[in-house]
């Protein structure tokens, strides 16, 4: 990948991006309840966000859902993306579905903290809610790229709920046509 | 029950609803039409979308619906999955006419790819059992979500939705009693599933029924 390092000597420059769709309250389960438009800007941001990636983490739960989908979608750019990245899974189980570059890892700090230490683009988690939580929480997310809808749910699995109080840095912000604030953090740490 | 051959939409005026049929989408044999009296209101648990291969082809095909007398329920808009509309036929039938692509690659042709019944039921994973059970195959879904069922050489395409969130995506009150008002034509035997959905044995549907 163009942003990957170019040789050996450079160390840990895979960023762990973490991206989400979100609800104004932070509510990230089941974002087709509050994301009910979609427009260009999301999908170039979203091209954007992946570009770079060529690894991603994600939950059991998200993997099982997507590997019944993703694999005979023509929904671009996320299928040609997701289909063909390495998927790095966190699950005590192995996976039933068989979906291809998938691997099955124990524990995600571990299996990041070693990602990081080799040479490739940027580390990418989507969806997975639990595996998010965890990466911030161990302070190994480097960005927080965030869709927020404009839509109060009220109910649902929040992203931030249980992650140590941080102080960010806006990276960039701008509201889509339809509403959508699109917005990126850095994380300290 | 492997194969759909057609589907059948019972309607108040036979033959109203085969003329906008005809002059809004030209679906040919998949699709039926049968006088129907039975009493329905609201939102009748079910959808029919048509998959074209470009944004141009969902314009056309809503254009040409809402000309020969479809109310339109979504206008055309670009989504995550693609770019859709959604209209509602004289008889009530809503019409999702849907492409997964967003950019048009030629003009318009009206060529309709594949002719899909979606169904809004009260448990996808109690209804996706049901018809595992009964031979077919799931070719594509999404946890509880959605079911979209192999159905090769058919003529319609078979997938389950949640029931609010089909009418949800159809822009509709998922509140409704009554009859369906459908039935799905195939090569199986009879059956009715657990939302009341009617599948029939396509020689049983005799031509006077047209």
């Amino acid at each position: 990948m163009e942003h990957g390092p170019r040789t050996s000597e450079v160390v840990s420059v895979r960023k762990v991006v973490v991206y989400e769709l979100v609800s104004l309250d932070g509510v990230a389960e089941d974002p087709d309840r509050f994301v009910t438009d979609w427009d260009e800007e999301m999908d170039a941001n979203l091209a954007a966000v992946i570009g770079p990636q060529d690894a991603v983490v994600l939950g059991r739960r998200s993997y099982d859902e997507w590997a019944g989908f993703w694999p005979g979608s023509d929904i671009e750019p996320f299928a040609t993306f997701v289909n063909g990245v390495a998927k790095h899974v966190v699950t005590s189980t192995p996976l039933d579905a068989t979906w291809a570059g998938a691997t099955a890892h124990a524990d995600p700090v571990a299996l990041v903290r070693e990602l990081r230490e080799r040479p490739g683009g940027d580390i990418g988690v989507h969806a997975s809610i639990t595996v998010a939580q965890a990466l911030l929480a161990a302070g190994l997310v480097d960005e927080l790229r965030l869709v927020v809808a404009p839509a109060v749910v009220g109910s649902g699995r929040r992203l931030l709920d249980g992650v140590p109080a941080a102080r960010l840095d806006v990276v960039g912000s701008t509201t889509s046509r339809t509403g959508s604030l699109l917005v990126g953090y850095a994380v300290g740490g | 029950m492997a194969t759909i051959d057609s589907l059948i939409l019972d309607v108040a005026d036979a033959s109203a609803a085969e003329h906008f049929y005809a002059t809004a989408f030209g679906l040919g044999t998949r699709l039926r039409v049968r006088a129907s009296g039975a009493p329905t209101t609201g939102f009748r648990g079910f959808t029919l979308s048509l998959t074209v291969s470009q944004p141009a082809d969902v314009h056309g095909l809503v254009d040409s619906a809402v000309a020969a007398g479809a109310t339109t329920l979504k206008p055309v808009a670009k989504s995550f999955w693609g770019t859709g509309g959604v209209v509602q036929a004289p008889d009530g039938t809503i019409w999702k006419v849907a492409t997964s692509s967003k950019k048009d690659t030629g003009p318009a042709t009206l060529a309709v790819d594949d002719l899909v019944l979606l169904l809004g039921v009260d448990d996808v994973a109690v209804s996706r059992t049901f018809y595992v059970e009964h031979g077919l195959v799931v070719a594509k879904s999404f946890g509880r979500k959605y079911v979209e069922f192999a159905t090769p050489g058919s003529a319609v395409k078979l997938a389950l939705y949640g029931r609010r969130h089909l009418a949800k995506d159809a822009g509709v009150a998922p509140d409704g009693t009554g009859s369906h008002r459908i039935a799905i034509a195939g090569d199986g035997p009879a059956l009715t599933d657990p939302d009341g959905f009617a599948w029939e044995t396509s020689d049983a549907v005799s031509p006077a029924a047209r």
